[in-house]
């Protein structure tokens, strides 16, 4: 969570939500007024709809994309209480939040128009460049808020995997460059490039944590992430543009959360189905 | 005196072109059409299997299908007719004698838009619609117009769409009324501006007829660029907010690249085509006159 500490200061508030609740009762009409807003999700019809606006909300509520048996499990109390959740919170986000990439969230932060977002760790460089952004030290940055399931950021990243189609000596040599590029020696250099390591002893370094002010947050986000925070198999792309469609519907208002549900739900396990998940051809892994 | 050209000078010459033009054009049709009769997902590779008109069927009782060909029809029936109008205005402008240096600067400025890149246009809309930033608001707000949520609104994003398909075609519908009017005999309309001074009567009777066969060419080059329309509303809106801007070109990209399903985008494709392909034979039966 970046969020704009003079601003929250302003409003008479010394620390950030502790909960999601708070956010929307208590810092939501304390922070929008005057063309500023408490928060901003970005919600665009693409990726960031699905991952960054729809399991946002699903997660910390006790929802989930799917239940054990991978049948939908959108339409579950929790699920509909995190996505009623998200309609609640919008009367305080940007009325274009729908159209809001990563770009226009990050931007809104950086000019002071929106005070609290939860982006990627990836956006730290732009938000504290003096070229783009005018909150100098106001930027402030926290781990999320928690819902009534806990703390559930998403767990994103990058896979590195060596191909079985490839011959004994390619095979060899990808295990090689695996273990050289998420090596204890260069995962510092990957920090500074930008990167996330996979090594948590880079996160001990007082260097780094004095340079990548998002190191505490994030580390602690860890410990919660939710690994499976988009369902993690072949047919996600598929199902992705669905939740895309759906969720940007369902933010429009034009189907209720739980008739948005049952149109994911149902096309989901369409897609599941023909996919042999339910058959036994595929196990049920995420 | 005639000088024969044997044939393998023929091929010679216009060979390279036709080897070109069935290797980017004929074999890819033939491969979509041939993939359009199996279930071939590039995720399930294995299970690829021939199923006859099963896409087909699927495609036609498709209701994401339908909602994707009736918004493109509206876009087409909205952005084509005013881009004729606006278009036959210019032409007839630049039409007229005189004024050179400005019909020369106005002939240099149409093709600014035609030469942007669809998809620079969509990053474009997408900046200057911004409903805080954007310098259309900017302007509205000069005129006392309070900031407008464009591109995140369902029907504002659509007539977004519709606003940069004209700014962008326009110039093309222009151009190709300009060339036909230069088809006019200039003594049949010299001697008509001596008869009338009514400028509505001249384009009536006299450039209209002369008219038809650009206006039909311009139906059909612009109902296949509004058929395909894929790059700028991808940029824009991504087929968003909700499916306001998914248009046919948008709703196959997606069953192709996203659901990898190459078979059911393949069939998608051929309809398409084949709907191209009627429309062009309409407009040509049914508009399509010469002046003899």
């Amino acid at each position: 969570m970046f969020y704009n500490s003079c601003m929250l200061k302003e409003a008479g508030f010394d620390g950030t939500p502790a909960t999601w609740q708070e956010l929307k009762d208590v810092y939501g009409p304390a922070l929008t007024k005057d063309g500023k807003y408490a928060f901003a999700l970005q919600s665009k019809r693409n990726e960031t709809q699905s991952a960054d606006s729809f399991a946002r909300v699903l997660w910390p509520f006790g929802g989930s994309f799917l239940d054990a048996e991978f049948k939908s499990n959108l339409n579950s109390a929790e699920s509909q209480a995190g996505l009623q959740f998200r309609q609640d919170l919008m009367q305080y986000m940007p009325e274009a939040i729908v159209a809001w990439d990563h770009a226009e969230t990050v931007n809104g932060l950086e000019q002071g128009d929106v005070a609290i977002i939860t982006e990627w760790s990836v956006f730290y460089s732009t938000l504290v460049s003096p070229d783009t952004s005018a909150l100098g030290d106001c930027l402030a940055i926290a781990p999320e808020p928690t819902g009534p399931a806990g703390r559930k950021p998403a767990l994103g990243g990058f896979s590195l995997a060596v191909a079985s189609q490839a011959d004994e000596a390619e095979q060899a040599a990808g295990y090689l460059f695996i273990q050289w590029v998420t090596s204890k020696a260069n995962a510092e250099q990957y920090v500074r490039a930008g990167g996330v390591s996979g090594r948590q002893s880079v996160y001990e370094d007082p260097a780094i944590r004095e340079e990548f002010k998002f190191v505490p947050a994030l580390v602690e986000s860890w410990q919660d992430g939710v690994s499976e925070f988009r369902p993690r198999f072949a047919e996600w792309p598929e199902i992705t543009e669905i939740v895309q469609e759906w969720g940007t519907r369902m933010m429009l208002g034009e189907v209720s959360t739980e008739e948005g549900a049952r149109e994911i739900g149902t096309r989901m396990e369409a897609v599941l189905e023909k996919a042999g998940y339910y058959s036994g051809d595929k196990p049920l892994a995420q | 005196m005639t000088t024969r050209v044997s044939r393998a000078t023929l091929f010679a010459f216009l060979g390279p072109s036709v080897f070109a033009l069935v290797l980017v054009g004929i074999v890819p049709l033939g491969y979509a059409v041939w993939r359009s009769f199996y279930y071939f997902n590039l995720t399930q590779l294995a299970r690829s299997e021939f199923i006859g008109f099963e896409n087909y069927a699927t495609v036609l009782t498709s209701q994401a299908f339908w909602g994707a060909m009736g918004r493109t029809a509206t876009l087409f029936a909205i952005a084509v007719p005013i881009q004729i109008a606006i278009g036959l205005t210019i032409a007839l402008a630049l039409h007229r004698p005189g004024l050179t240096l400005f019909k020369t600067l106005t002939r240099l400025a149409l093709v600014l838009p035609m030469a942007t890149t669809y998809a620079v246009v969509g990053l474009l809309a997408q900046v200057m619609m911004n409903q805080k930033y954007g310098v259309f608001n900017q302007m509205f707000g000069w005129i006392g117009i309070d900031p407008i949520n464009i591109i995140g609104d369902p029907t504002n994003a659509f007539i977004g769409v519709v606003f940069w398909d004209i700014w962008q075609w326009t110039p093309f519908v222009t151009l190709v009324l300009l060339a036909g009017l230069t088809t006019v005999p200039p003594e049949i309309e010299e001697a008509a501006r001596l008869e009338t001074k009514s400028n509505w009567a001249i384009l009536r009777h006299v450039q209209l007829p002369f008219l038809i066969p650009s206006l039909v060419a311009v139906l059909i080059l612009r109902t296949a660029d509004t058929l395909k329309l894929f790059d700028m509303p991808f940029t824009m809106t991504r087929g968003g907010p909700g499916n306001a801007t998914e248009f046919i070109a948008v709703l196959i990209e997606r069953i192709g690249n996203r659901q990898f399903d190459i078979g059911l985008a393949s069939a998608h494709s051929i309809i398409m085509l084949a709907i191209t392909i009627v429309l062009a034979r309409l407009y040509i039966k049914l508009l399509y006159r010469e002046v003899r």
